[in-house]
């Protein structure tokens, strides 16, 4: 690249109302200079200099978005960011190849799925009681049958998994006495039984046959997924009714859902091609990568389609909705197919990440649909705000049982060593990813704590804040 | 052996070099860089020239001119005249002082 390109390129690290002032006439000087390394120096600490300078430095406050799409995106990459890191970090547990209902660890894990089952059970409610609400007059009755049938259908739909229960595991009649005593892990039982119908399925799937049963169908992890639907698909129904909103909600939505099924068609593709080279031991390392690339082809075609929004295509976007319609119709085929004899091989690779992942990115999906409509009802924003706090604190509550779970399942492991596969054991490499996982889990859950407490703020704030425009300096706006 | 002892670049005092080259009369960017080359050997590199552009502009020491072209001019203020007074009378002071003292350092 030629020098003088370098140098414009350069000249765009200088803040906004500094260029607005001074970009043409240092163009203007650098044409005629000869740029060398150091003029690029130069330039690079006069860009510095100039965000240090308080009448050219951009006002903003810490974690500073003033418009809820950017708080609402920021917290939704955090927020997948984080629940991928976590979830990394319970497949990188000790327990993980001998995942039985045994295990108090896994007893405890799932006292951590109940509390993120009713955080989204809660959420979704809040959501669609508050738009039928708002929905005026006669139309709300028009729109109450969706409602009812969508409620319906969330609480009938686990049930449609009843059938009859395998035989349970030698691990499951013979539990620990002195585990079973704990606490937490009576609490759990005490959950499960009052709920039969969210009963874990064992599954025996292809790659793990020289495992014993692995509970990979765990019906807490669909229950949200299809709240998250149903909920998702009612939002659709409401807001396609009002005029104004025609062409735009209906796109936000298969926004949304093209996160969520290119995340997941992406991760089974590289899942599909790397597991027969690599093994599983690899897949589950190679998680976080996957948890990263998922996310950047998620936000990829999110951009794509926003940039789309802007022009008349609507009806290209509507076939593109329905196939991932049609792609999300295939994977509810595939989990009712698991019930049944067709349980192995792909079909159970897909059920297991169908409903290990998908939950995942349907959450923030959901969410990010809510808040960027919050620029048409501020009361819509600020109940999404709380729906996403109440997820906040269900996916704290989840780590914090994660985290009691580690020294249960080394007390497992003493228990059952023969359970559990060396690869784990005395590997630098799985405690330097662990370590990893808990950090970045952690920062990322700070910011998507942040956003939300900014989104907090900003709904709180009488009128909408207005961005600085560009070029503005601190004191034209004071003087303003 | 003047050039390398002076052109200390952005931890010069570009502002002072920059007022002195505009005491002369109004100039834009580029005629400034050369302007203070000429009388000074130091080379001001474009980034640390509006830096310091930037900082006088804001205490009024100099102002821009109307210009129709890209480069615009800008021409010393009465305050920064001033400064530049007062700015020279003390480098004044500590060169004659300087130079007092150092025969003396020398002879001893």
């Amino acid at each position: 690249m030629k020098p003088m390109l370098w140098a414009t390129w350069l000249l765009r690290c200088y803040p906004r109302a500094w260029r607005a002032r001074y970009e043409q006439e240092m163009l203007a000087l650098l044409e005629q200079h000869t740029v060398t390394l150091a003029t690029l120096l130069d330039l690079l600490l006069g860009a510095l200099e100039a965000h240090l300078d308080p009448n050219y430095r951009t006002v903003r406050p810490f974690f500073g978005f003033t418009d809820l799409r950017s708080i609402a995106i920021t917290f939704v990459c955090a927020f997948t960011l984080a629940f991928f890191n976590m979830t990394t970090w319970t497949g990188l547990h000790p327990a993980v190849v001998g995942d039985v209902a045994g295990f108090l660890y896994t007893r405890l894990s799932d006292l951590g799925s109940v509390v993120m089952f009713l955080a989204a059970l809660f959420s979704n409610l809040l959501v669609v009681g508050m738009l039928v609400k708002e929905v005026q007059g006669s139309r709300r009755k028009q729109l109450l049958w969706p409602a009812v049938c969508c409620l319906v259908l969330f609480f009938a739909a686990p049930l449609l998994f009843i059938g009859p229960r395998p035989t349970p595991h030698p691990l499951l009649r013979n539990p620990s006495p002195q585990l079973s005593a704990a606490l937490l892990t009576r609490a759990s039982q005490i959950y499960i039984a009052v709920l039969p119908f969210y009963k874990m399925i064992p599954v025996t799937i292809a790659p793990l046959q020289d495992q014993p049963s692995v509970y990979l169908g765990n019906l807490l992890h669909l229950a949200p997924f299809l709240s998250v639907l149903l909920s998702s698909l009612f939002i659709v129904l409401v807001t396609a009714r009002k005029t104004s909103m025609k062409p735009r909600l209906p796109v936000l939505w298969i926004t949304g859902v093209e996160v969520v099924v290119f995340s997941l068609g992406f991760y089974l593709f590289l899942g599909s091609i790397l597991e027969p080279v690599l093994g599983l031991q690899a897949i589950v390392y190679l998680r976080p990568f996957y948890a990263c690339l998922c996310l950047l082809v998620g936000l990829f075609m999110t951009l794509i389609i926003r940039k789309m929004m802007s022009k008349p295509r609507f009806s290209a976007l509507w076939l593109i909705g329905l196939l991932c319609l049609i792609v999300s119709g295939f994977c509810l085929v595939v989990v009712f197919l698991l019930v049944g004899p067709v349980s192995r091989g792909l079909i159970g690779w897909i059920v297991y990440y169908g409903l290990d992942i998908l939950p995942y990115f349907a959450w923030p999906a959901t969410m990010v649909l809510v808040l960027l409509t919050s620029e048409v009802s501020r009361s819509k924003g600020r109940l999404a705000l709380i729906c996403a706090s109440a997820l906040a604190l269900a996916m704290l509550l989840y780590m914090a049982t994660q985290l009691v779970t580690l020294p249960s399942s080394l007390y497992d492991i003493q228990l059952y060593p023969h359970m559990i596969t060396a690869w784990w054991t005395g590997s630098g490499a799985f405690l330097t990813t662990l370590t990893i996982n808990a950090l970045v889990t952690m920062v990322e859950v700070g910011i998507a704590i942040a956003m939300l407490i900014r989104g907090f703020i900003v709904l709180k704030t009488p009128t909408a804040p207005v961005t600085p425009q560009a070029g503005q300096t601190l004191t034209q706006r004071v003087q303003e | 052996m003047r050039k390398k002892v002076l052109d200390l670049g952005r931890f010069s005092d570009p502002s002072l070099l920059i007022l002195a080259s505009l005491a002369a009369g109004p100039k834009h960017g580029y005629a400034m860089m050369e302007d203070i080359f000429q009388f000074s050997g130091t080379r001001l590199e474009p980034g640390t020239l509006y830096g310091a552009i930037t900082r006088l502009e804001q205490r009024g020491w100099i102002e821009a001119l109307e210009s129709e072209d890209r480069r615009r001019p800008y021409q010393i203020t009465a305050a920064g005249a001033t400064a530049l007074r007062e700015q020279l009378a003390t480098w004044n002071r500590v060169i004659t002082t300087g130079l007092q003292r150092l025969p003396a350092n020398e002879a001893g």
